[in-house]
């Protein structure tokens, strides 16, 4: 039944099917481009060179060669690498370079994920053994056994692991690591823009944790790390590290011919402006890439979407025996079944995949040959990872993005140049956001005692010290701060969240087994008694989440709908940093509790019932920044409202363009009568507690989403508004009302 | 900033009582000197010793102390200490935490013997600070070559002093060259099948010696961090009173446990067998299986496979041919294919051993079939050599 055709086909036959091409706002290509070579420098020691020209390497990439170079002269280096450029090389050349040069010397490499690591480790290992030397990489995580964890510490002249490791397996216990410690030459650091967010401001602290280990022991490590295309490399690694960086970003590797289609599905109501769904579309396109047998990634931007297009698309393949070959991946999943679909994927068995963005990092899935985006990642940095996915070698490769009717989508397709021409975002975190930080100073404490004036990175610590002291954490004489509990401070510090815990989702149809879990924060919304959980396509209704004990039992069921909730919020305003009259940057404290849920049919998406949801509320402590907007241009006290609702649904779809971080990240609430300005007010604000500087860097950049929102609202064709400007059906002259709002907030009135 | 931090992170309320002022060094020294501790210095740190000795003959749990000290020439592997009676430790730590570089011992002791007394040491850290003197003063009286008897010791005491030892190593002695006897191991051969729990505790109660108003050891760090604050010794009496038990209580287990392995006639033969079994004594071992009243099934093969590789055949074979189990008849079935060539009773053998294998009921599904196929695999090959 399946005709299997090339890409080339395939780009041929969309090309002139009008169906499909009458949707499409724009076709744009990106020609191949050659590859730059430079000869291996003399630097690499011939031993080295020779396992290279044995593995086919005459020449290096003009960025590989700058890598080399840099890093022989003493410099910490970020090296930006696409998709598919020979990174590993960047950082492979000069660490083993060294340690042929200097047997002792060792090296600390850090992935982001544990499964980066173990994929990256193999390609090492062939390498070093090919140098047919003495040198030995061990890979230290969770899964190393007790046995093989001394070896690690003692022979490991490369240690390979990641930043959770590092927290909480290898600084706390440093003295059985004083090798490593004491004859550290580089730090290897892989994909660091995903140290952004909560995730990099944790990070930039275990990385000071890490330099004041080294200090201790009389090492200075040099840094090695690569990025995907951001604003900021370089300011990032600087950030993080706290160095002197030098940034390499000639490219040099060769690139295939690439499409990239933006397709916007066709209007089905013109009064409303309503559009067919775009994660129909993006079935109907997807489906017609497995039939033709195009090994396809599908991208959604949240689990149930992937779940929802799973279902839709694993019907084609109903009659299929053996193990799928359509699958979805995501956070939610359990790691070995994560390895699985990587190994399938790779080998081919797999043909689609529907992902959320956790494919989006260098996970080794070879080469796929299309990628179906459904909406909008949420950034330009983002979306060129995702598309990075198809067509990794020299190949054509076909990238369809397809626009939801979401404001941020309908400005994307319709004015594609605001992605291509964009440059990506700037990768932002906070290192001094003070709950991360007094986090770190304990365990730094606990790691080694704190002397009074001692510099924490670039922090004074005499405050955090004197706080902690009278806290009973830290016990001081004599000016230094000695750790005075019994308690191991890094267990109780995660990275990768501001929760501590995780709710486990038990299926209690399947002999009580684990098939996940997720943050306590989602599980409000997520897992609440009633709530559908979907997971590998399969429905489960929670039949009890129980907050205390942070478990959710769930059975499987099979039902025609999917649960929605909804999160109540209170918010006061604790402290105004920063003002210009209409906009104010402060700290806020917000109570936020999950009150009801909808049952939403799937394919109509029809509202078919709700219900209420009985849990705990949350506080958080955090920074905010909110605009106030003007009464006078209202007629209404409803009228009112739904200018307020407008602008807050504007913001609140924009920011994240230009904050580089997960709608998620971001929360938006608004109050008609605000207790703080009695005015009506817009606020937003970080979701993890005391901030993570996205509202600090909204109220900066306040201007240019500001001027987004304008061009959105005004260049829109509808006439009073529609959904996709405003967020609503408008009347009369509401749009103008609300472009006349936020150039009040803007100052251009 | 620190009305901040007192907003975003809320500490336990910890109610302000009146912390007494702080006193300088000498006045705690004169506390610990009331106690009759010894105040040891070293560049300007200084840590506690407290010493006391006992006569010899004093009985702790059943045993004089000499007695453990003639326990030393036990002819057991496991109990032997090749070094003079003064090198061994009857070691114990107290520790401000489980795990990791911030966890400090606060508290090393010994029981070690003396020409004419058993002496108690006890280093207590004063204060953090002083990790120095207390470690140099430790490693000086203790001397290079010792013995450490402990209680889980091996895994837990001295890998701690080990990582305590790096922070001061550039002052101090190196560490000396040690051996461990970990009581805690032999508690385990012998008294496993006995007790649910081998802790120290449970161990003394098995033997009558149930510990009243002992401090539980969890609460030994906050005993020390109190006194750490208000450097009263008051407060850690708790703490030293708990730990000179553990010591001396080492002395008189180690007593205990040596003769349990060495006295022939009592309730632990099939353990001690087992154990020296394991340890490569086959003849010792013999002896013991030979002399069991009651043997588990378990310890009459092992038994009957120490007696076929003495060449006691007859024995061996009469031990497994009442044994009954699929284990004995495989070995049975080996010995009268390969050795005595008859071929039918082989067959027989292994028959009985199917038979028996079939009704086993068995969790792993794959070591039964596995075990089936192994079977059947040697009844073929039998029943081919008949033909």
């Amino acid at each position: 039944m399946r005709k299997t055709r090339s890409v080339e086909e395939m780009i041929e036959t969309l090309r002139h099917e009008p169906s499909f091409s009458k949707n499409v706002t724009h076709w744009h290509t990106v020609d191949a481009k050659p590859a730059k070579y430079v000869p291996i420098p003399d630097i690499v020691p011939q031993q080295l060179a020779t396992v290279l020209k044995n593995r086919g390497i005459e020449q290096l990439y003009t960025h590989q060669a700058e890598a080399i170079e840099q890093t022989s002269r003493g410099r910490s280096t970020v090296i930006v690498t696409p998709t598919a450029s020979g990174k590993t090389l960047c950082y492979n050349l000069p660490v083993l370079s060294k340690m042929i040069e200097k047997p002792t010397a060792r090296a600390l490499y850090l992935y982001p994920t544990k499964a980066l690591a173990q994929d990256q480790n193999s390609d090492l290992m062939e390498m070093v053994e090919a140098l047919e030397g003495d040198l030995r990489c061990f890979t230290y995580d969770g899964d190393t056994s007790p046995a093989a964890r001394t070896k690690v510490r003692d022979a490991g002249n490369i240690v390979i692991t990641n930043p959770d490791m590092l927290h909480s397996g290898i600084l706390p216990h440093h003295t059985k690591w004083i090798r490593l410690f004491e004859n550290l030459e580089y730090i290897v650091v892989d994909e660091l823009h995903t140290y952004r967010g909560v995730f990099g401001s944790h990070v930039a602290n275990v990385f000071r944790r890490l330099k004041r280990i080294c200090a201790y022991y009389g090492s200075n490590p040099k840094w090695i790390m690569t990025s995907a295309t951001i604003a900021n490399p370089l300011e990032l690694a600087e950030r993080l590290t706290e160095e002197e960086v030098t940034l390499i970003d000639n490219n040099g590797a060769p690139q295939g011919k690439k499409h990239l289609v933006f397709y916007n599905p066709p209007v089905v109501n013109e009064a409303l402006g309503i559009r067919r769904s775009a994660t129909l579309e993006t079935k109907r396109i997807a489906s017609k890439l497995v039939e033709a047998n195009i090994q396809t990634i599908v991208f959604a931007r949240s689990r149930v979407r992937v779940e929802v297009l799973l279902t839709y698309l694993q019907e084609l393949t109903r009659r299929e025996l053996g193990p799928k070959s359509i699958v979805g991946y995501r956070g939610g999943y359990l790691p070995s079944e994560r390895r699985e679909i990587e190994r399938r994927l790779r080998n081919g068995e797999i043909k689609a995949v529907v992902s959320t963005n956790a494919l989006e990092l260098g996970v080794d899935i070879g080469q796929l040959q299309a990628c179906v985006l459904n909406g909008y990642p949420g950034t330009v940095a983002s979306m060129w990872q995702q598309a990075g996915r198809a067509g990794r070698r020299h190949s054509e490769a076909l990238v369809i993005f397809v626009a939801s009717s979401s404001s941020l989508d309908q400005l994307v397709v319709e004015q594609p140049d605001m992605i291509l021409e964009r440059s990506p975002e700037a990768a932002r975190l906070d290192p001094n956001n003070l709950i991360i930080l007094v986090d770190h100073v304990k365990c730094a404490a606990f790691e080694l005692p704190f002397q009074r004036g001692e510099k924490f990175g670039t922090v004074d610590t005499e405050d955090i010290l004197e706080f902690l002291t009278d806290a009973h954490v830290l016990h001081e004489r004599a000016d230094k701060y000695y750790w005075m509990t019994d308690s191991f401070p890094a267990h109780d510090i995660s990275l990768r969240t501001s929760d501590q815990e995780n709710v486990v989702i038990v299926d209690q149809s399947a002999k009580n087994q684990v098939i996940g879990e997720m943050d306590t924060f989602s599980a409000m919304t997520l897992l609440h008694d009633e709530a559908i959980y979907l997971h590998g396509a399969e429905q489960y209704q929670v039949e009890k989440l129980d907050f205390e004990e942070k478990k959710a039992y769930v059975r499987r069921v099979d039902v025609d709908y999917y649960t929605d909730a909804n999160l109540a919020v209170e918010l006061k305003v604790l402290e105004e940093n920063k003002t210009d009259g209409v906009k104010t940057f402060g700290e806020v404290s917000v109570i936020a509790m999950a009150t009801l849920f909808k049952k939403i049919k799937f394919g109509t998406h029809e509202n078919i019932g709700s219900g209420p949801i009985h849990l705990p509320e949350r506080e958080l402590h955090t920074t905010a920044t909110w605009f106030t907007l003007d009464e006078r241009f209202a007629y209404s006290e409803a009228d009112m409202e739904d200018q307020l609702e407008a602008v807050s649904d504007l913001l609140r779809r924009l920011a994240p363009l230009y904050l580089m971080c997960d709608t998620l990240d971001l929360f938006t609430t608004i109050q008609m009568k605000s207790t703080h300005t009695d005015k009506p007010t817009v606020y937003l604000y970080d979701r993890y507690p005391g901030g993570i500087g996205l509202s600090e860097a909204l109220y900066k950049d306040a201007d240019a989403v500001l001027e987004a929102a304008i061009l959105t609202v005004s260049d829109c064709p509808c006439e009073s508004g529609c959904p996709r400007c405003v967020g609503t059906i408008g009347y009369g002259d509401f749009k103008r009302q609300v472009v006349r709002q936020l150039n009040a907030l803007k100052g251009t009135l | 900033m620190k009305a901040k931090l007192s907003r975003l992170i809320k500490t336990k309320e910890t109610k302000e009582t009146n912390h007494p002022e702080v006193t300088p060094d000498e006045i705690e020294q004169q506390k610990w000197m009331e106690k009759g501790g010894e105040i040891l210095t070293f560049e300007g740190e200084w840590c506690v010793r407290l010493r006391k000795a006992y006569p010899l003959n004093d009985i702790y749990h059943d045993y004089a102390f000499i007695e453990a000290k003639e326990a030393m020439s036990s002819t057991h592997p496991f109990f032997t200490v090749d070094l003079s009676p003064e090198q061994v430790l009857f070691m114990d730590t107290e520790t401000t935490g489980l795990r990791g570089s911030g966890t400090s011992i606060f508290l090393i002791g010994f029981a070690r013997f003396q020409q004419d007394h058993l002496e108690m040491t006890q280093y207590v850290l004063p204060h953090p600070a002083f990790e120095t003197a207390f470690y140099y003063h430790f490693l000086n009286d203790i001397g290079d070559d010792v013995r450490f008897v402990t209680y889980n010791g091996k895994s837990f005491d001295w890998p701690q002093i080990k990582t305590r030892h790096t922070f001061v190593k550039t002052r101090v002695k190196q560490l000396p060259s040690v051996g461990h006897v970990d009581l805690l191991h032999a508690a385990r051969r012998l008294l496993k099948p006995k007790l649910d729990s081998v802790s120290l505790k449970a161990v003394e109660a098995y033997f009558g010696h149930e510990r009243t108003d002992d401090l539980p050891g969890f609460l030994a760090p906050m005993h020390y961090f109190q006194y750490v604050k208000e450097r009263n010794p008051d407060i850690l009496v708790p703490v030293l009173e708990h730990h000179h038990a553990d010591c001396l209580s080492l002395v008189s287990l180690y007593k205990r446990l040596s003769h349990l392995v060495d006295e022939e006639a009592n309730d632990f033969g099939e353990e001690r067998a087992h154990w020296l079994h394991d340890l490569g004594q086959q003849d010792h071992a013999l002896k013991e299986y030979n002399q069991l009243k009651n043997p588990s099934k378990k310890a009459k093969m092992r038994q009957a496979m120490l007696l076929k590789r003495a060449g006691r055949m007859e024995e061996a074979i009469s031990i497994l041919e009442k044994l009954q189990t699929i284990d004995a008849y495989v070995e049975l079935a080996k010995y009268t294919e390969h050795k005595t060539k008859e071929i039918e009773r082989a067959i027989q053998y292994t028959e009985r051993a199917i038979e028996l294998s079939e009704r086993k009921q068995t969790v792993l599904k794959q070591t039964a079939s596995r075990e089936q196929a192994e079977l059947a695999h040697r009844l073929a090959r039998l029943e081919r050599k008949r033909l």
